[in-house]
This record gives C-alpha cells, sequence and structure tokens, in this order.
C-alpha cells in the first residue's frame, strides 16, 4: 500500500455507512407507516363492527344509518383517544359523512335509509387516514404522506318472515300489485313478494301497502317498485329472503259425498257442488264440512248473504272450478273448520285454512265490486259473524285478484292470504294476518375479506 | 533488496487494513444489530396489536379460551380467565392483560369492551438492551358487544409492568 493509499478503507467504510443510514432511516419511516397501517386497519375494523351491529340493534327499522354514522366515528374516536368531529368530505357523496381530528380523517359510508333498493345485508364503509410524518423523513425536508386503510364490515341476516299475505310467484314481474286507490294490510305479519324480479312487488297511483307490526316488512325477494303516490309502512325492503310457503306441505281431501241444497232453507249440505250462482237476494248457509267445489261458484246478486261457519271451501282440481263474486252489495262469512282435525286421506293435521284452491286449478279467484267479505273502512277491516274471513285463504297456484269500491274487500283473522299472484286494483283492499307465529330474525355481523 | 521492501510494505497494509476494520466493523455490526432489534421490535408490536384484537374480538362475541394459566388479575370467573389465558397463550406469559367495561351497564349488548395489553420489548441482538428493555408493546382496542357470553366477563387488571402504566388504557 502506498503511503496515499492509507485510510482508504475508512473512506469507503464511511460512504458505505452512510448509505447504510440513508437506508436504516427509510427502514425505520417506512417500518412507522407499516405500523400506522395496521394500527388504521384495526381502528377501521371495530368502527365498521360496531356501526354494523348498530343496525342489528335496531330491530323498529332495518335501516338505521344515521346511528350507524355516529356509532361508527364514536369507535374511531375511542380506539384512537381523539374527539373527532364532522368535517366536509374531500369527495361529497350522499351516502357519505366525514370525520377529522387532528391529522386524523375519516369516512363512513351507510346505504341511505329509507330506499327501496337498500340491500338485505348491509354494509357499513369505514375508511381511516393518518399522517404518516416519520422519524427521518422531515429531516430530509420529504413531506408526510397519508396512509389510509378502509374495512367493511357486513350485516347478515337470517330473517324467518311471517307472511301476512303472500304472493308464491317466484320470477314474475308484479307478482304482488296494487294499482288505483287498492291498500293491502298484513296484520301483525309481513306484505311479501317472493319474486326475484326486480318489480316483484309493485305499486302505483294513490295505493297502500301497511304491516301493522313495525318489525314486519313489505318486502320482496327480487325488488320493490314503487311509482305515483304510493305509499308503504314501514319501509320497503328488497332483497329480502324467500319467505316460507306456510301450507307448502299441505295434502288436499279428497271429498266423495255428494253436497245438496236445500232450497227452502236456502241450506248448502256439505260435499262435491257442480256450479253454484247465487243471484238472488237472500241469505245462504253452508253448513259445517268441506264443500268442495267441482264448477264455478259464482255470486252476482244483490242482497245476497252467505254465512259458513266451520267450513272448507275446496275449489277444487275440476277445470272450471273458480270463484267469482260480484254485483252486490253482498256479504259473505266463512270460517275455518278446527285447526286439529284429521281429513280422510290426509296423513296430518289440516291448518286452520277457510278457503283452499287445488293445486292443479289455476283460475283466477275473482272478487269484484260491492262484495264485504270483511267490514272495510278507511282504518282497516273487521271481522264478524256476517262478513270476513277466520282462516286462511290458500291459492298455490291461483291468481287473487280483488277490485272493488269503497267497503268491500277480503279480510283474513288468524291466518294469511297466500296466492301465487296477488293482483289488488281500483278500490280493492285485502287484509291478512299471522297465524300467531312470529317471524324470527338471526343476525351477526362480519369484516369483509 | 526490492523482495524485502515488498514484503515490509504487505505487513504495513495488512496492519492498516485490521486497525481501519476495527474501526469500522464496530460500526456496521451496530448498525445491522439496530435493524434487527428495530424489525424484532416492530414484530412484537404487531403481533400484540393483531392479538389484542382477536381477543377483543372473542369478548364482544362471547367466547373465551381454556382456563388454568398464571395471572395476577386476582379472582375473576372462569369465562373472564379464559379471555386472559387466551392473551397468554398467543403471546407468552409475559405480557399482562386489562379488560375495562367503559359503558354505563357494563357487560350488555351494544356497550364497548376495552382491552389492553402490554408485552416488554426484547433486544434480541442485546447491543440495544438498555434502550430496549425497558419499553413495551402498548395495544388499545376498544370493540362493541355483538353478543353476550353465558356468563358475563368481568372487568380485570393485571399491575402494569415495571415502569409502565396503564395511563393509555384509559
Amino acid at each position: 500500500m502506498r503511503s496515499d493509499e492509507r485510510g482508504a478503507v475508512l473512506l469507503i467504510a464511511a460512504a458505505s455507512l452512510i448509505a447504510l443510514l440513508g437506508f436504516a432511516t427509510l427502514i425505520v419511516d417506512l417500518g412507522d407507516s407499516r405500523q400506522l397501517t395496521r394500527q388504521n386497519q384495526s381502528v377501521s375494523d371495530m368502527a365498521s363492527s360496531a356501526a354494523a351491529i348498530e343496525l342489528s340493534s335496531s330491530a323498529s327499522d332495518h335501516h338505521a344509518t344515521d346511528n350507524a354514522h355516529l356509532v361508527a366515528a364514536d369507535f374511531v374516536g375511542r380506539n384512537l383517544d381523539v374527539s373527532i368531529a364532522s368535517t366536509v368530505c374531500r369527495t361529497p357523496n350522499a351516502d357519505l359523512l366525514c370525520y377529522a381530528a387532528g391529522d386524523t380523517y375519516v369516512e363512513i359510508e351507510t346505504p341511505h335509509a329509507g330506499l327501496s333498493s337498500v340491500p338485505a345485508y348491509q354494509q357499513v364503509w369505514v375508511n381511516v387516514c393518518s399522517q404518516s410524518s416519520g422519524f427521518f423523513a422531515p429531516a430530509l425536508g420529504l413531506a408526510p404522506s397519508e396512509v389510509c386503510r378502509d374495512a367493511t364490515a357486513i350485516l347478515d341476516e337470517t330473517i324467518v318472515i311471517s307472511p301476512a299475505i303472500l304472493a308464491l310467484d317466484p320470477t314474475g314481474p308484479q307478482a304482488f300489485h296494487l294499482e288505483g286507490v287498492a291498500r293491502a294490510v298484513g296484520v301483525g305479519g309481513s306484505l311479501v313478494a317472493n319474486s326475484s324480479s326486480s318489480s316483484g312487488f309493485h305499486m302505483k297511483d294513490a295505493t297502500s301497502a301497511t304491516a301493522t307490526d313495525p318489525t314486519s316488512c313489505i318486502c320482496a325477494v327480487g325488488g320493490v317498485s314503487l311509482a305515483g303516490a304510493a305509499t308503504v309502512s314501514p319501509i320497503a325492503t328488497a332483497g329480502s329472503m324467500v319467505a316460507t310457503d306456510p301450507w307448502a306441505s299441505l295434502v288436499e281431501p279428497t271429498v266423495i259425498s255428494s253436497g245438496s241444497y236445500n232450497s227452502a232453507t236456502k241450506t248448502f249440505a256439505p260435499g262435491l257442488h257442480g256450479s253454484i250462482i247465487l243471484d238472488k237476494p237472500g241469505t245462504y248457509t253452508f253448513s259445517p264440512g268441506i264443500h268442495e267445489f267441482t264448477g264455478q261458484f259464482k255470486i252476482e246478486g244483490a242482497g245476497i248473504h252467505v254465512v259458513a261457519e266451520n267450513v272448507l271451501w275446496y275449489f277444487g282440481p275440476g277445470s272450471s272450478a273458480s270463484a267469482s263474486w260480484a254485483s252486490g252489495p253482498n256479504t259473505i262469512r266463512v270460517s275455518s273448520r278446527p285447526s286439529n282435525e284429521y281429513y280422510g286421506g290426509n296423513n296430518g293435521e289440516f291448518p286452520p285454512i277457510a278457503i283452499l284452491q287445488a293445486r292443479t286449478n289455476t283460475n283466477a279467484f275473482s272478487l269484484g265490486d260491492n262484495v264485504s267479505v270483511g267490514h272495510v273502512s278507511a282504518s282497516g277491516c273487521v271481522v264478524d259473524s256476517s262478513a270476513g274471513i277466520t282462516g286462511g285463504v290458500y291459492l298455490p297456484t291461483a291468481e287473487l285478484q280483488v277490485r272493488g269500491n269503497t267497503g268491500s274487500g277480503l279480510c283474513t283473522e288468524g291466518a294469511p292470504v297466500v296466492a301465487y299472484r296477488v293482483q289488488i286494483q281500483e278500490t280493492g283492499f285485502v287484509q291478512g294476518a299471522t297465524d300467531g307465529s312470529a317471524g324470527t330474525s338471526t343476525r351477526s355481523t362480519r369484516l369483509a375479506d | 533488496m526490492n523482495v524485502m521492501r515488498t514484503n515490509r510494505s504487505h505487513e504495513r497494509t495488512r496492519g492498516a487494513i485490521i486497525v481501519e476494520a476495527a474501526v469500522v466493523l464496530p460500526l456496521i455490526l451496530a448498525l445491522f444489530a439496530g435493524f434487527v432489534d428495530f424489525a424484532w421490535v416492530l414484530n412484537d408490536l404487531q403481533s400484540v396489536r393483531q392479538e389484542t384484537r382477536e381477543v377483543a374480538r372473542d369478548a364482544v362475541v362471547g367466547n373465551s379460551g381454556a382456563t388454568g394459566c398464571s395471572h395476577s388479575a386476582g379472582t375473576v370467573n372462569a369465562a373472564t380467565e379464559g379471555l386472559i389465558c387466551e392473551v397468554k397463550s398467543r403471546l407468552g406469559s409475559d405480557v399482562v392483560v386489562r379488560l375495562e367495561l367503559p359503558d354505563t351497564g357494563g357487560y350488555v349488548e351494544g356497550n364497548a369492551v376495552r382491552v389492553c395489553v402490554q408485552k416488554p420489548y426484547e433486544s434480541l441482538t442485546g447491543v440495544y438492551a438498555t434502550m430496549i428493555n425497558d419499553g413495551a408493546a402498548t395495544v388499545k382496542v376498544e370493540s362493541r358487544i355483538e353478543q353476550v357470553a353465558a356468563v358475563a366477563f368481568e372487568s380485570f387488571s393485571e399491575p402494569p409492568l415495571t415502569g409502565q402504566s396503564w395511563g393509555f388504557c384509559a
């Protein structure tokens, strides 16, 4: 080594050390940034989960998004030990609320309240941003960078809906349809369209749909389409679970004996009936038992009152068996058989159904003007011994058509109205009820991947 | 003559390299040890953060682990001890844990659970032991109770690590 080479190692080492120190500062600052990233991720996760629980706990309003925003903001503050306040969003969005504290900026998004397009599986999105200044970057004149981490919490819902009026059609548009000034009311249960169509539950004009129990829903598996001045209460829910057909396993009765008619007393004995046409005023009685109609059951006169206590009206498999009730004013009262009764040929207990149409019979069940199957008023419907149905109406493959004028309609108590399609028009009114079994809802939250 | 001068020159060079290396090598080793210890500390912090989150999640959905670990939280019910043991089984017996129920009403759905954990830092290389070993990874996670456990979790607190406090857990 020449004398002028002495110290070269030191020089090289010094240069290397400077480079290594540079790397060291880079690693330390990257580590700090990484640490901040993990912290923000944790805060986002906790805040979004807390907000999703808020949606879950608001049983009376499935879309309690305002509270969810506040809860998410609260949990950001709790986890970061900061007091955050509302601020203007950097990117304005109708669903977005933003908060800030020091160099922390928080965005919280939940679906809009009250929109029919809100999905059943609601989500809360939280994005937490903090400034990562680093230890050495400021000394090197580098500006702080912002570290953002977001999380989406999903509210899973498994809801067993207890329907008061149910349209079974799985795909058809407007399976549950109201127009004109028609009304539908569910007492203690939900109004449900099982159709996956985007307009499965369709309302227009000045119609209204009401579920008296606020935890019940106006809902459709597909979409709820509201037009005109249509009103719903509570708010409509699209994307709901399929409501179970309560009588899907029902075994239809077998009626062998002929029914008879006593013209003197205007009384029908149970059994098989051909076509029945009531067009003269009077009170007609159906004796207790099963009455199977093989032809049309038509009411087209005025002043006709029908009383059928403790019966099953069965619109059998015959191709022409159907109901067409109009003209009037007429009243119809039907009550079901005892629910613990075993019908001949059936393997199980028969449910409390008052009106049943065979699955192979797709003829529409039609209720026109001036027929009161229940005392309909502006405030609802009353079922008593002169009008209305105590028990269920089950038309698994047929359409329920209800028109009519003020004061007429079809009302059940103690059991729902279940039809393949439900079409209510003009001043038509349909009121269904639950069989007493409450709907259940199981909810849990999870973080999206 | 020339050969002798060359040999002497090589000896001088060797000596100079050794001296210069003796000056530089400790610096490089210290730097290397710094990398290792920094990464080790960062890893500890990440682990504590992750596991605290896991335990907080268990607390808010009503899960708890097996009991029977050694702890200084005093007398607590089995569900609560299960939480403590879960933390220690995941992070080691040298961690200390504190659980608070800060909201009115305590352990009910919708209220918060606050889980705080301290784990002592450790210098893996020993070079920075005096600087690192006095510190601790401290993490606080506050989560919302989604589903209460059959047996309610109780508030508890182990004594903080030496030289540390639970001030960050307020």
